[in-house]
């Protein structure tokens, strides 16, 4: 069903049901739905002002040229010389390979059909789509003029009558040369623009560093959040411009299937609170990342809606929230147990577990009395298990999370590294030496890291002991 | 109801993830491939986080293979081959042929005493990933056992009895619903060109340099084991080149060059690195201003270097035309890296024939186009349909599964999906197996 002129105003609730309101000039309407999906159309601009230029009927952006092409009149026989178009790509800002192909696309009508001559100008050429390459290729053996400039930019004027003059140095030749093309076409860049911060901040999920959903977190295949449930599709802004829409809504598609067939199923794992202990503090609301927390009469973790990744679990200052596992296979196995003067590792399953088993397998030799604690997420170490580690007399507590941008949970290694930082004061406070407790961000295949970082701690940990010895 | 089937042919990222997207859906997949050890060419790349995660994909790679051995519907065979694929109304038959990998992927923990013991370099391979399975294997071409040697240090070696020579070469018959090709890319081989690859120690390529990082963690000059204070990229070698035919850009060495350059510098903030380049193609969604701080902390000369030399103090001797300066420049380099472009597989017009599919004018398999893929139960994924990045390899295996997955929904037919009856090793809800 499409809802024309309809905007998505407020959204509440989580998956598997979320509560929109729609809003149309008609007026406001209430639906209950599984998820959404964020399809929305980044904002273009073509940056004329950056070169010198002022819009005109003659100097356009690559999209109205080509919307325009169909209505060119064809070069008149025997008049010379023939129309010459003059396409600016990536010199204003980076270019993307979308725009090569539009203007690869308007080349061929100008050339082929109109009898036009064309120039190509550009910083770097983003050939990194399908058959870009070839086509440049075959524009040239066409004639079209392709010049690439590195330090030295082309230089644009404009005289009265609005017409643009072009003085450049053709970088391969040395030449220097002059254009004064009738048509001006300069590429579009992508933002985001206000209403994508607004829609990102109505469905509470993470935008990427363009401001655009979804984020840049590779765990998110390019297609989910940090909530489940709110899908996003980028279109036509692939940044590697592989023509990969087909591939978003097919991947949207399986998502969409997924979420439905989660539909009454039991969960497996999710955090729970206990009510008579929560104080309605709110700081699990704050801190997951999911935002799978509802407010009520009671605060709730909604199950189906909860990533395990315990982040509230560690935050909760009144130890209320524990996670709960239905099936014994997915209870994590026992913590094993600290021994006095053992180097206490705690580590993302995702990343340090990961980074370990490489480690090994790579033959690297690791300490001896490492003591390595898998956690589901680094941001469910709490302040608590890093104090109690040294209450077992640890000779030292290592935290080991994903990198920034890495995190499952988008911000349990943030949270993590916070955690650490304050339980450093805390050592401070009562005169341990907060250098035996450190933090490290790690990956997957990281394995020759992890045992380095290992090995230096555990060094560290030895010669301060030997600074301690009194001589 | 038979239990719909689904063959996977490569086990690279996108077959990995095809088959880890079906298994959310209950349905099983046969996924065969081709070399020892699954998890295709990205399974050997390093991490190029700094301080900050800078999107490389590299650690996907590991993700799904640690997924798919917990996913039991996912059934992989390795050192093994599609010898056949017929299709009578449409259903296929297909036979695989598995080469014996000689250790018991069930008994061994993985120790590494085997390689440790082994006489031969090379006969016992390590497998890129603890998550490979078996994580070692025997190369029974440099086995010296092949030469009629009674050799058995790999067999007394292995605590667990995992080793065995008895194990033969299998013929599998399978009767898949459906079929989907990720049979990925071919490297090119930089080697007898230009710049010396093969024959010059300090010439390697940017794969060489991923495994190097991901085995070493730092950069090691091949000819003396020490640190490099100078490195080039060559980007484009086998890429953009009108003279080999290779009219396309492998899309993926821009943003690998550029992120391991800034690893390496990260690692030693006094290397100097230099990159050799046609147009830099964007990487990440941050490119504009990750762009701008590149030129500033890297050197970049827009021009192909015509050829390499080794010079007296056994450096790598570029020369070139800057551009920008419009002057002639001679370079020396300690290490220099070509990174070489994204070809098809050599194998693979015989795979696209085997199910009726061709390739394009540039050798990766044409169509099949979306619809094409659902309609006839044959869908592809990843880099056998030309250069992708790892990511972007993850969003393909997902697109194919859901185009096979519409295949066997098709109403009318037998395949309907069962709903999920077994609860999953892993949590339905989570992210783990998607």
């Amino acid at each position: 069903m499409v809802s024309p002129e309809k905007t998505l105003t407020d959204l509440n609730g989580c998956f598997p049901s979320y509560d929109a309101v729609l809003t149309s000039p008609g007026g406001t309407e209430n639906r209950r739905v599984l998820g959404v999906v964020a399809a929305q159309a980044p904002a273009l601009r073509a940056e004329f002002e950056a070169l010198g230029l002022e819009p005109g009927e003659r100097i356009v952006s690559l999209s109205d040229f080509s919307n325009t092409l169909a209505g060119l009149e064809p070069a008149q026989k025997g008049v010379s010389p023939s129309p010459l178009v003059v396409f600016l790509l990536g010199l204003a800002r980076e270019s993307r390979p979308l725009s090569t192909s539009q203007a690869l696309n308007a080349a061929s009508v100008l050339l082929d059909e109109l009898g036009y001559r064309v120039a190509v100008l550009y910083g770097n050429l983003k050939v990194s789509g399908s058959g870009i390459e070839a086509r440049v290729r075959e524009a040239r053996m066409k004639g079209a003029l392709f010049l690439g400039f590195t330090g030295n930019r082309p230089v644009f004027t404009l005289d009265q009558q609005g017409r643009v003059t072009i003085e450049c140095i053709d970088e391969a030749g040395r030449m220097p040369l002059i254009l004064r093309p009738d048509w001006t076409v300069l590429d579009e860049t992508l933002s985001a623009g206000p209403s994508a911060l607004y829609r990102a901040g109505l469905l509470r999920a993470e935008p990427g560093p363009d401001g655009l959903l979804p984020s840049d977190n590779i765990y998110r295949h390019g297609i989910k959040t940090n909530r489940k449930g709110i899908l996003a599709i980028l279109p036509d802004a692939d940044p590697l411009g592989r023509d990969s829409l087909e591939d978003d809504l097919a991947a949207a598609m399986l998502e969409i299937r997924a979420l439905e067939s989660l539909q009454g199923c039991s969960v497996d794992k999710a955090a729970v609170i206990d009510s008579s202990l929560c104080a309605r503090c709110l700081t699990c609301f704050r801190s997951c990342p999911h935002g799978a927390v509802s407010i009520g009469e009671r605060v709730e973790i909604v199950p189906e809606a909860c990533f395990a990744c315990g982040i509230c679990e560690a935050a909760c200052p009144g130890l209320a929230i524990a996670l709960s596992s239905s099936h014994k296979a997915t209870a994590p196995p026992a913590a094993p147990e600290i021994r006095p003067k053992d180097l206490v590792a705690f580590g993302c399953r995702r990343s340090a577990e990961r980074a370990r088993a490489l480690c090994r397998h790579l033959g690297r030799e690791l300490p001896k009395g490492l003591v390595f604690i898998q956690v589901d997420c680094a941001g469910s170490i709490s302040c608590k298990m890093l104090m109690d580690a040294f209450l077992s007399d640890a000779a030292g507590v290592l935290v080991l999370a994903c990198h920034p941008g890495n995190c499952h949970a988008e911000r349990g290694n943030t949270d993590a590294r916070a955690r650490v930082e304050e339980v450093q004061g805390m050592l401070e406070e009562i005169g341990l030496d907060s250098k035996r407790l450190r933090f490290h961000t790690l990956a997957a295949n990281t394995g020759v890291e992890f045992g380095r970082v290992v090995r230096e701690f555990t060094g560290a940990l030895v010669s301060r002991k030997d600074d301690d010895t009194p001589s | 109801m038979p239990e719909p089937n689904v063959l996977i042919i490569g086990g690279g990222v996108a077959g990995l993830t095809a088959a880890l997207e079906l298994a959310r859906f209950g349905v099983c997949s046969d996924v065969v491939e081709a070399a020892p050890f699954a998890g295709g060419h990205a399974i050997g790349f390093s991490c190029k986080a700094t301080s900050v995660c800078v999107k490389c994909g590299a650690c996907l790679a590991e993700d799904r293979l640690h997924n798919v051995l917990e996913a039991q519907e996912v059934h992989l065979y390795c050192s093994s081959r599609v010898l056949e694929v017929t299709r009578a109304k449409g259903a296929f038959s297909a036979t695989v042929l598995c080469s014996p990998l000689f250790v018991d992927p069930a008994l061994c923990t993985g120790c590494g005493r085997c390689l440790e013991a082994c006489p031969v370099d090379g006969a016992v391979l390590r497998g890129p990933s603890p998550y490979n399975r078996p994580p070692f294997a025997v190369n029974p071409d440099l086995c010296v056992r092949r030469a009629g040697k009674d050799c058995r240090a790999c067999i007394n070696a292995c605590p667990e009895s995992a080793v065995s020579f008895n194990q033969k070469e299998e013929q599998l018959e399978l009767d898949p619903d459906a079929v989907i090709l990720a049979t990925g890319f071919h490297a090119f081989d930089p080697g007898g060109g230009p710049y010396g690859y093969g024959e010059f120690d300090d010439v390697i390529t940017n794969l060489d340099l991923e495994h190097m990082l991901r085995e070493h963690g730092r950069l090691i000059r091949p000819s003396d084991g020490s640190a490099p204070k100078s490195i080039a990229f060559i980007q484009c070698v086998g890429s953009r080149d009108e003279r080999l035919g290779h009219l396309w850009c492998s899309r993926v060495c821009c943003g690998s060059a550029l992120r391991t350059a800034q690893l390496l510098r990260h690692q030693d903030p006094g290397i100097e690195v230099t990159v050799f380049y046609i147009d830099i193609q964007t990487f990440g969604r941050d490119f504009e201003s990750s762009w701008k701080d590149l030129r500033e902390r890297f050197r970049f000369i827009r021009a192909v270097p015509a050829d390499a030399i080794v010079a007296r103090d056994r450096s790598i001797r570029l020369s070139c035309f800057d551009p920008e300066a419009g002057l002639p420049d001679t370079l020396d380099v300690e290490l220099l890296v070509l990174s070489v472009g994204i070809t098809p597989g050599p194998d693979l017009i015989e795979t696209a024939g085997l199910f009726g599919l061709s390739t394009g004018p540039d050798g990766f398999l044409a169509g099949p186009t979306p619809e094409s893929q659902s309609a006839a139960g044959v869908a592809a994924a990843g880099t056998v349909l030309g250069p992708m990045s790892i990511p972007d390899s993850v969003k393909s295996g997902k697109a194919a599964a859901w185009r096979t997955l519409e295949f066997l929904l098709i109403p009318g037919t037998p395949y309907l999906i069962p709903s999920r009856t077994t609860p999953n090793k892993n949590d339905a809800y989570s992210h783990e197996l998607s």
